[in-house]
């Protein structure tokens, strides 16, 4: 036979090409019958990653909703919006962009006198009855000159932006001429504005994308509104009721504009100690909260825990990924040895292993982005807000490409650098024990449950903060007690006492007030009050509403002080009742009942006050409010509360309100609103964060018990004869079990020793914004030590269990 | 085509250093079968290791066809490797995720050589090993001696200059382990050089030259005359 008579040439050097793709193709078959061989563990390992990729993927969804806040609009980085600093006693408060604040003279002013202004609008928006025959709506609607087209791109269904000129142009969203007028045209309809105005529909607009500022049905002209309502009119740079929008021009200096910005109330109205300035309408949403005039903060706090927490989940299950395949992959240093013995070079074989986990996490992602299709629906509703994956846009490939190789890559690394190390003796002979290994995989344990406590921690101290907000008492009964606007007819005072002695008659409500707003929402507020004792620079805002007779018993109040307003005695209306928090800033006690105070340069008399009741939220202090009595001038309630009676039951007595509202008030909605909704959804944003938070930490304590059990497996087999010997030896089953756990449990410990601190700070800091917190306390640590303990053990013992049972002769005959 | 010169080797643990090889001599000539014999720990399977580039000495010199190996660094180490050498272990070492064929075919893709001719190497060497109805098989289904003369093939495809076997009877038994031996005769008559570790006098007398080493010294060398005449 000549056959090996040739000794091998490099002449074959010549066919490389091919022969690199086969070994990726030979290694993939490797690595895929690996795993296949491995099921139990193969499904663990991805089962750990594609949760964490799905939970990963769905709060950077989320994160992204919230980031690209307004940032649809093309001329996004030229749109600013002008907020308020108003200076007090060397305090600065500073009103937002969207806090109606701004006087209705800002903006045609500035176009006048703020060099690099492109195009600039008013904005205020109403909530009223729209109706086109027999069909008649509540619409929310923007009122806008028509300068607001030119600000923001709309896209147009029907019509154009020129529709906006025209006084009487109404332009609608899409969704509300659907509501409006089913699927037919909607350009050219005559449709009618509180009952009062006919106006043509002008255009139709696409919804507004539902992470945008302004969202509103319908959208009208600015002169409309002053039409509609002349003391919008009004030519006073003090106080306001409008927003502004402005687009700076391309090559305007933003620094000379704001400049401009800030000196104009003073220099139309120089003795006003307020400014405006511009504010890059982008960071609207995300920065609501001012100190000292500048930005600090806001929603873009809880964004940004948001981005941690994927970060965290998704870290958690790349170290599970890393631990797994690491501890598995001892079993392949056979393979290793014989790779490397014929020839294959470290780097080839780090790339082997790299490979594989790329394989892996793209699968795993793509498992992980169906689930997290079927999970939006679920999400969305949880978080009561619309997201979608936009499937036309390159961010989210580029997202996912980057997820995946940024995965694949970080859970790949540990496994391809370690193994690739073995030197080919080592590993032939099967690499057992590896204790200096073992340490830094138990390091990645430590981390997985040191993150995984942490999430626990804060849910439970985010629950347990909206708990003790929702059962602090509030001062007044919320339970039973809804709230209706004083529409159409109803603005007549008459009219309205019928449907009172109506209701109140037919048994379903037991008390109603009015009330000059919304009682939750912010209404007016002023710092012109002065009383007895007042300091020349001290200037407080304060509170101001209108109010009647019943309000105390309505809302179930307690008079500190005095008494409330008495319906016979025609003084009242020249009195004033505070609550407690309006009393301690003036510094009045019982004493100053019957003492004067002035307010709007009018001087009332201390009848009362009324204990603090948290009406605005429970989260804050109450502000501190002076109420005054209503009249049939100036002086009118725009809100009826009512406090529905509980023996009648609920539904029932809120149909029976509504159906007389409708009798007294024909062609008006009976729109109802609970306060103690309002009041639970001005918890809305800490919910949110308390469900996620809670989720996700579930999921990254079970993503971590996935990898403790796959640990253990790992485990198990290396002490497989070490056991046996023990037992052999005499050891039984229980101390077997001590034995095992005992190493994991003290892992577990540790990572609570070194978390719970850290836990500690973060959820302090996090309770600093509210005035009113829980203490932390001991049990959201206890519980999370406790939580992490046992699941820990659950899962370890599933494994040491099996061995600690097994048949020790069986286990030694194989060694 | 073999020079060693003073290789010493120690393994330390934290407590213990065990010396290896402890100033080895020794030489194999183009075409030469030699047999590494000696009691357990004596150093011989490390020996063969270092002469595979498995592992590194501590010092010394070894040459191969005028080349010095224990400088190159590790990346040329393992070049070097693929392209010169084969191995033949005691327990088969195939990976258990390739079938017959995939195993036999590895060295080749590691040296780069194209589909076509892969697939005509394997086959010629699957059939001279006389296990062509096994190649989709994967090693477990295989009876031991199956499973080294799947090894033995793997060893042989690349057609290396100098073939390393450790103990390739250990594990079968006497029947399949005359088979192998046999089969590395037949390759020796061919031209190819083998350096085999044995316990065995009977796998020994195979072979045409005996080193004995103890305690990580040459002891003696003994010419097997039956076998070395040929070679002369």
């Amino acid at each position: 036979m000549i056959l090996y008579a040739g000794r091998f040439r490099k002449e074959s050097a010549r066919t490389a090409g091919t022969p690199v793709n086969d070994m990726f193709k030979l290694n993939f078959k490797i690595a895929l019958r690996n795993l296949w061989k491995h099921k139990g563990f193969t499904l663990i390992n991805m089962s750990g990653l594609t949760i964490g990729l799905a939970s990963c993927l769905m709060l950077l969804l989320y994160v992204g909703y919230e980031w690209n806040f307004d940032r649809q609009f093309g001329k996004i980085d030229r749109i600013y919006g002008v907020c308020k600093n108003y200076t007090n006693n060397g305090d600065t408060a500073t009103y937002g962009p969207v806090s109606y604040a701004l006087p209705n003279l800002l903006v045609p002013t500035a176009l006048e006198q703020v060099p690099g202004i492109e195009a600039a609008s008013r904005t205020t928006s109403a909530y009223r009855l729209l109706s086109y025959r027999r069909q008649a709506l509540n619409m929310s609607a923007l009122f806008a000159d028509p300068d607001f087209f030119k600000i923001f791109d709309y896209t147009f269904l029907e019509g154009h932006a020129g529709a906006l000129l025209d006084p009487n142009a109404v332009v609608m969203t899409a969704r509300a001429a659907r509501k409006m007028f089913g699927e037919s045209d909607a350009i050219g309809r005559a449709v009618t504005w509180d009952n009062r105005r006919v106006l043509k529909v002008g255009a139709v607009i696409a919804d507004p994308a539902p992470n945008q500022t302004y969202q509103f049905d319908v959208m009208m002209n600015w002169t409309f509104l002053q039409q509609d309502e002349p003391t919008r009119k009004y030519q006073n740079w003090g106080s306001g009721f409008s927003n502004a929008v402005v687009l700076l021009k391309a090559e305007a200096d933003f620094g000379m504009a704001d400049r401009a910005m800030r000196q104009l109330i003073r220099k139309n109205q120089a003795d006003l100690d307020t400014e405006a300035f511009l504010f890059p309408f982008a960071k609207t949403h995300l920065y609501n909260r001012f100190e000292n005039g500048k930005a600090t903060g806001g929603t873009v706090d809880q964004v940004r825990i948001f981005f941690l927490l994927a970060v965290c989940v998704l870290l958690i299950a790349c170290i599970n990924y890393m631990n797994l395949s690491t501890a598995r992959s001892e079993k392949r240093a056979q393979e290793v040895g014989i790779r490397k013995t014929l020839g294959s070079d470290r780097t080839g074989l780090a790339l082997q292993f790299l490979n594989e986990s790329l394989v892996l996490t793209v699968i795993a992602l793509v498992v992980a982005f169906v689930l997290v299709e079927l999970c939006l629906p679920f999400f969305n509703n949880l978080l009561q807000i619309s997201m979608h994956i936009d499937y036309g846009s390159h961010e989210i490939w580029l997202l996912l490409l980057l997820l995946a190789l940024l995965t694949g890559a970080l859970a790949g690394s540990y496994p391809a650098l370690y193994l690739s190390s073995f030197s080919p003796m080592r590993a032939l002979k099967g690499v057992k024990g590896g204790r200096p290994n073992f340490s830094f995989r138990k390091l990645l344990v430590i981390l997985q449950f040191g993150c995984s406590v942490c999430m626990i921690v804060g849910a439970i101290v985010i629950y347990r903060q909206i708990a003790y907000l929702k059962n602090k008492p509030l001062g007044f009964n919320d339970q039973n007690l809804l709230e209706m606007r004083r529409t159409g007819r109803l603005e007549n005072e008459s009219a309205n006492e019928l449907l009172k002695s109506a209701l109140l008659r037919s048994g379903a409500v037991m008390a109603i007030s009015g009330l000059s707003t919304s009682l939750t929402n912010n209404g007016n507020n002023s710092d012109d009050v002065s009383w007895p004792g007042k300091q020349a620079n001290e200037r407080i805002v304060m509170n101001i509403r209108t109010t009647d007779r019943e309000l105390a018993q309505t809302l179930g109040l307690t008079t500190a002080a005095g008494r409330g307003f008495d319906a016979a005695l025609r003084s009242d209306s020249s009195g004033v009742v505070l609550n407690e928090s309006a009393a301690s800033a003036m510094r009045l006690g019982k004493e100053g009942i019957g003492k004067q105070i002035w307010f709007g340069g009018q001087a009332y008399t201390v009848l009362g006050i009324w204990k603090n009741f948290s009406y605005e939220s429970s989260a804050y202090r109450v502000s501190p409010t002076l109420f005054f009595k209503s009249d049939s001038g100036r002086r009118k309630t725009n809100t009826l509360l009512i406090r529905l009676n509980p023996a009648m039951g609920m539904q029932a007595s809120l149909e029976a309100v509504q159906e007389l509202f409708q009798k007294f008030n024909p062609g008006y909605p009976a729109e109802t609103t609970f306060i103690s909704e309002s009041l639970a959804g001005k918890l809305e944003n800490e919910r949110r964060l308390g469900v996620l938070a809670n989720v996700f930490g579930g999921f990254a304590i079970f993503i971590s018990c996935l990898g403790l059990l796959g640990l253990a497996l790992y485990m198990a087999e290396q002490r497989s004869k070490e056991v046996s010997i023990r037992k052999v030896l005499g050891a039984d089953v229980f101390s077997i079990l001590v034995l095992l756990n005992k190493d994991f449990i003290s892992l577990v410990l540790v990572a609570n020793l070194l978390a719970c601190p850290l836990a500690w700070v973060i959820a302090s800091r996090w309770l600093e914004r509210f005035d009113y917190r829980a203490a932390p306390g001991v049990w959201p640590f206890a519980a999370a030590v406790l939580i992490s303990l046992v699941v820990a053990l659950l899962a370890v013992s599933l494994q040491t269990w099996k061995i600690a049972r097994s048949n020790p002769a069986a286990v030694l005959k194989h060694e | 085509m073999i020079t060693i010169e003073n290789l010493q080797k120690v393994y330390k643990t934290e407590e213990i250093e065990t010396t290896a090889l402890n100033g080895i001599n020794m030489h194999v000539a183009e075409g030469e079968f030699v047999s590494i014999m000696g009691p357990s720990g004596c150093g011989k399977s490390t020996l063969l290791n270092v002469m595979g580039l498995l592992d590194k000495p501590e010092s010394g010199s070894y040459r191969f066809l005028d080349t010095e190996l224990l400088t190159l660094r590790d990346r040329d180490r393992s070049a070097f490797r693929k392209k010169n050498m084969g191995f033949v272990f005691q327990n088969f070492n195939l990976i258990d995720e390739l079938t017959v064929f995939e195993n036999i075919e590895l060295p080749l893709i590691y040296n780069k050589v194209n589909a076509s001719e892969r697939k005509k190497l394997v086959n010629e060497i699957i059939e001279r090993m006389n296990i062509v109805n096994r190649n989709k098989h994967f090693p477990q289904q295989l009876s031991g001696g199956q499973q080294q003369r799947v090894a033995v093939a793997r060893a042989l495809v690349n057609r290396p200059k100098l073939v390393l076997a450790d103990e390739p009877t250990g594990n079968l038994d006497s029947a399949h382990g005359n088979e192998v031996m046999e089969l590395l005769c037949e390759l020796n008559e061919q031209g190819t050089t083998i350096v085999m570790v044995t316990h065995s006098a009977h796998d020994a007398s195979f072979s045409n030259r005996i080193v004995n080493l103890k305690d990580g010294h040459v002891i003696s060398e003994k010419i097997n005359k039956s076998r070395s005449a040929e070679l002369i």
